[in-house]
């Protein structure tokens, strides 16, 4: 484990308890390894090949694709959000499994960017979903893409990555944002009652 | 002997009985139980019946267990189909049990052939007149005439080559009918010899001769259908031994041997090919018992001790299966009134009872362990490598293998994916008329496949009486070859206990991360968002990809049936003149030309 | 029996550890031919521990729940009817109770098992990853048998400790003695190791990787460490069958590592077939060949 750096030693050292030491351990996996999906939802869809691919290698710091969002740990919101899309990013979100996160690229998911007065994207994600890292920039080259995973992975370490806790504890709060968008054709029931109850788990 | 007569006069004697009763089920029940314990002990008995042949009969030990078979597989049927048959239904039923009890203890070919006629006849008139397919028009009038052409065809061969035997040798006993095909090299007994042959594949629906079975086992009473597949297909296998597995054994008969093998190969492609293709449950298990029996021909050609126990394997396997999964089918398609895998789906939390039966009969099915089916392919397998028929085992690997997909289509269609014509909502477990036959058959499928050694001694006796070397039996969990053994205790054990462990590790981690039970629909889709109307449900589609694959897709394409239905009308359309000789009712002409084909093949054979 | 267990526990860890050991190398060695750095070599154990790390995974029922119990069920059965050494008391595992056809047959229990759960979860793309895994089943087993098949009459048994035991020096080893059943393996090995040319089954973008689509959480942290586990099992299958079996771990290490680093080669070096050219091509090349073997073998004798 050539790869516990100074940082983490660093931080290692100062723990008291087993059981922080065991959260310790259980964070460093979690940063160490981040199944990422990439929603290609605007522009920025293509500043995440050169990201992955020989260029600038994601995979050394343990980031790897994921097929399905079952699978993933972050989605990669890579620039503006149409209504229509953010309806499949809310579903996508949603049925991914806890410990997750969202990185959304660009400035348009900030503030609108340079769409901040189209009829037809939302202007400011967090509204509808925790984001953990936001990376600004129009567009957000490769280096600063690393850079937040870097970002990320320090908030996972610390413990502090929990926007799906958030998302959870105000469930209401992002269901009626959301619900101010879509109107009528908000999501069905099946996609988040769960939420609302304690969703029957064995 | 005296139950195959009992069994004769008592079935008619029921023909009263039943019509007056349906009640009367139970006393059958009685009665089949008597015939399962009597036969063992008055083997070999003689009775001569007045008339202008003595008919003889006596039960073999091969008789005895494919009586054994079909009166189980009655009985369980019997009660399966409790209170659900019009009238005439049982008295057919019971006339063709007492035919096949005739057949099997038949010492003559009068007694042989009258049997096997008195079975033909009842079951065609049991599937024609209560046919399961509730629809006039949507019950095909070919499977009938396939089933009778091919029947009168297989008769008519029979009868021919058996009075040719009797005039060769001058005797209407079978043993020495057998003894003179044996005896004559070269050939003169080679084509009374694959005349006959032809017969008995056509009974157990080898190739080219399968072409009745699908539309019959498609149109039969539900319940009628497990009969067929279980006992009444295993006629062929034991008319096969009867005539020819000395035969087979022949030093000079290796030829005829390998090209069974091959047949058996070949069929089990097709038909496996054939299943995969279906979209209906019963067509599905029809064609995959054609594949099924074609292993057992197969094995039987390789003709070691191995071998015929795993042909003998095999078969009881069969029979077990397929009334197990005939019977759960039949259940759901009273419960639901769908036949087919694109109305089903989604049932299985539903039809918790039927979906272990279905999967306890497809484990079994496609022969993986540690259920028992494996055991009896294991031994068909090893007997083909000990022989060295690599290439015949090749060519049953293939099936084999293929066969996962449609086992998998079985399942699948019915009761994973999504609901779609059924709504889950109001789907209730089958009635517990099947779910005690099919408990215990799934019971013994279990138990089968813990001790396989179980059926070796049925088997080594049986053996024995062939005149061939017993198989060794060290322990009832585990079967012997002289290259190798395997313990099926063993192997089910170890399976349990692996799997035991991993439930338990899996629950430990199940505490820090609790599984969230999602809606139906809340499946991964690519962010959309399926509806109820969205097509989630892959029941029919489900194996057409092979279609793409170059042989299957040879196989698929092509239909024997279409081919023979067209010589068939043109056929026809010459027989349209000379049908004015016959009087307007089908039946009646038909026994005619029975009859008037009976006279011509016993011309020929005297004359010969 | 404590000793079989302990053994069965041992053959457990030796096969995850090498299994993800291999796998690191898997992914350094495809990163280096991207001419990228890559991940570190452990980063397939931290995968799957993270996996079983996460908080929450998504159910539809028990079936579902059991589906992948029932793959890593059989996996370790199939582990446990594979001896690992030969000459030696250690991890037989209970290879003396099984053969080589039922190994074959035990190594299909799992996946059908696993297909149970995908069925129930409802996932479409799940279900047609199953039937492409079966369709290219019937690819695979056909020249694979037939390769065997010569193996096993060729030997005169049908064990794999057995037919292990008879490849005493290096020129009885049975890719020396039998060459074309050798070559014939090879392709099926490829393709049982889910490598391209033969990997459209698990395709993530076609079908979203098929049979796994639904599962995430600890039930993809099982099938992850099942499936390292499962091709160490066909790796040393194939050591035992074909490379003269190993005295030790570290000779069964090297021997695999071979087969391995040629299943590397092939994986890095081949586009990916659909379905029926797979098994069309399984059925053609390699079936010819076994077929000529065949026919050579006993027309020589
Ligand atoms: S931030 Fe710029 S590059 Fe990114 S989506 Fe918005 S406009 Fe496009």
């Amino acid at each position: 484990m050539d790869n516990l750096n100074k940082k983490d030693k660093a931080q290692l050292k100062e723990l008291k308890s087993p059981m922080a030491v065991v959260d310790w351990a259980v964070n460093w996996f979690r940063k160490q390894s981040i199944f990422m999906l990439a929603y290609g939802t605007g522009c920025g869809a293509i500043e995440i090949p050169p990201t992955v691919t020989a260029r600038y290698d994601a995979e050394r710091f343990g980031v790897r694709g994921a097929a399905t969002p079952r699978q993933a740990d972050v989605i990669v919101l890579s620039g503006y959000l149409a209504v229509k899309t953010l309806k499949r990013v809310i579903r996508t979100y949603e049925q991914m499994q806890e410990p997750k996160y969202v990185i959304a690229l660009g400035s348009c998911p900030i503030n609108g960017g340079m769409y901040w007065d189209s009829y037809n994207t939302i202007k400011q994600l967090d509204r509808y979903l925790p984001v953990d890292v936001t990376v600004a920039g129009c567009m957000p080259r490769p280096e600063a893409v690393l850079e937040g995973f870097m970002a990320l992975k320090d908030k996972i370490q610390r413990g502090e990555a929990e926007g799906a806790r958030d998302y959870r504890d105000n469930i209401e709060k992002y269901k009626n944002n959301q619900k101010e968008i879509f109107g009528d054709k908000m999501l069905p029931g099946y996609t988040c009652d769960w939420y609302f109850s304690d969703g029957g788990s064995f | 002997m005296v139950s195959a007569l009992a069994v004769f006069f008592l079935g008619t004697h029921k023909i009263i009985r039943e019509l007056l009763s349906i009640v009367s089920l139970a006393l059958l029940t009685g009665l089949l139980l008597m015939r399962i314990v009597s036969p063992v002990s008055d083997d070999f008995t003689w009775q001569y019946m007045p008339g202008f042949f003595t008919l003889s009969f006596s039960l073999s030990s091969f008789g005895l267990l494919f009586a054994l078979i079909a009166a189980i597989s009655g009985l369980l049927k019997s009660f399966a189909s409790w209170g659900i048959n019009s009238k005439g239904y049982h008295a057919l039923f019971h006339l063709m049990m007492g035919g096949l009890m005739i057949l099997l203890s038949a010492g003559d070919y009068i007694s042989f052939f009258l049997g096997w006629e008195i079975m033909t006849w009842s079951s065609f008139m049991l599937f024609n007149n209560f046919s399961s397919a509730d629809d006039p028009i949507e019950k095909s009038q070919d499977t009938g005439f396939l089933f009778i052409t091919l029947s009168l065809i297989s008769a008519l061969l029979m009868l021919g080559v058996l009075f040719f035997l009797y005039n060769r040798t001058g005797s209407m006993n079978i043993a020495d009918g057998v003894a003179w095909l044996h005896g004559v090299k070269g050939l003169p007994s080679w084509i009374p010899g694959l005349l006959l042959m032809s017969a008995f594949f056509l009974k157990s629906g080898l190739l080219p001769f399968h072409v009745w079975v699908p539309g019959t086992y498609r149109e039969a009473p539900h319940t009628f259908t497990a009969f067929l597949s279980a006992a009444l297909s295993k006629v062929g296998i034991y008319a096969f031994i009867l005539f020819f597995l000395p035969f087979s054994l022949n030093e000079g008969s290796g030829q005829i041997s390998y090209l069974i093998a091959w047949i058996g190969a070949i069929t089990a492609t097709v038909a496996t090919f054939k299943a995969i293709e279906q979209n209906d449950m019963k067509g599905l298990l029809a064609y995959s018992s054609i594949g099924q029996m074609a292993y057992v021909f197969t094995a039987m050609a390789v003709g070691s001790s191995l071998a015929m126990g795993g042909a003998l394997f095999q078969m009881v396997n069969h029979s077990l299966i397929k009334l197990l999964l005939f019977f759960i089918v039949a259940g759901i398609i009273e419960r639901t009134g769908k036949t087919r895998f694109d109305q089903l789906g989604g049932l299985i939390y539903k039809m918790p009872f039927s979906f272990i039966g279905v999967l306890v009969g497809i484990i079994a099915l496609a022969g993986m362990p540690p259920l028992s089916g494996f055991y009896g392919k294991w031994m068909i397998y090893t007997s083909l490598i000990e022989k060295g028929w690599l290439l015949v085992l090749t060519g049953i690997v293939l099936p084999s293998t293929a066969a996962f997909i449609y086992c998998y289509k079985l399942i699948y269609g019915i009761f994973l994916g999504h609901p779609t014509e059924v709504n889950p909502e109001e789907a209730k477990e089958i009635s517990p008329r099947y779910r005690v036959p099919s408990g215990l058959l799934m019971a013994s499928i279990v138990l089968l496949g813990l001790f396989p050694g179980l059926i070796l001694k049925p088997v080594n006796v049986l053996l024995s009486d062939l005149g061939m070397e017993t198989l060794a039996l060290t322990s009832q969990g585990s079967l012997n070859a002289a290259s190798g053994s395997v313990s099926g205790f063993m192997v089910m054990n170890v399976f349990g206990g692996v799997f035991a462990v991993i439930l338990i590790l899996l629950s430990l981690f199940g505490k820090k991360a609790p599984t969230r039970n999602l809606h139906r629909l809340d499946i991964a889709y690519a962010g959309e968002l399926p509806t109820e109307q969205t097509p989630l449900h892959y029941g029919r589609g489900l194996g057409h990809e092979v279609k793409r694959v170059a042989i299957a897709g040879a196989i698929v394409k092509r239909s024997l049936t279409e081919k023979y239905m067209k010589i068939g009308n043109q056929l026809g359309g010459i027989l349209e003149h000379v049908r004015g000789f016959y009087p307007g009712n089908g039946q009646v002409s038909l026994i005619m030309t029975m009859v008037g084909a009976a006279a011509v093949a016993l011309l020929i054979g005297l004359k010969g | 029996m404590l000793f079989t267990i302990f053994n069965s526990l041992l053959a457990v860890l030796l096969t995850y550890s090498m299994g993800m050991l291999y796998y690191g190398f898997y992914r350094i060695g495809n990163a280096r031919i991207h001419r990228r750095v890559g991940p570190p070599l452990w980063q397939n154990v931290i995968d799957n521990i993270k996996l079983f790390a996460k908080r929450e995974a998504p159910g539809h029922g028990i079936m579902f729940h059991l589906g992948p119990v029932i793959m890593t069920a059989g996996t370790i059965t199939s582990m446990l009817f594979v001896p690992f050494l030969k000459d030696s008391a250690w991890l037989q595992g209970f290879s003396s109770y099984g053969n080589l056809i039922l190994l074959i047959y035990l190594m299909v229990v799992g996946p059908l098992g696993n297909a149970l759960a995908v069925g129930v979860s409802g996932v479409p793309f799940g279900v047609m990853g199953v039937t492409r895994g079966l369709t290219r089943l019937i690819g695979l087993e056909v020249p694979f048998f037939l390769s065997v098949a010569l193996l096993m009459s060729g030997s005169g048994t049908i064990s794999i400790s057995e037919i292990m035991m008879a490849q005493d020096s290096f020129s009885n080893w049975n890719m020396m003695a039998h060459p074309a059943a050798f070559i014939v393996s090879l392709f099926s090995f490829v393709g049982m190791m889910g490598a391209s040319p033969f990997d459209v089954v698990g395709a993530p973008v076609e079908v979203y990787s098929g049979p796994q689509a639904e599962f995430g959480g600890k039930y993809l942290g099982f099938l992850a460490a099942q499936r390292v586990m499962f091709s160490m099992v066909k790796l040393i299958l194939w050591v035992d069958l074909f490379l003269g079996g190993a005295t030790n771990v570290f000779i069964l290490m090297a021997k695999s590592f071979a087969l391995f680093f040629f299943y590397f080669i092939v994986g890095a070096a081949f586009p990916r077939f659909k379905t029926e050219q797979a098994v069309d091509f399984m059925l053609k090349l390699p079936l010819i060949i076994g077929i000529g073997a065949v026919l050579v073998r006993f027309w020589s004798l």
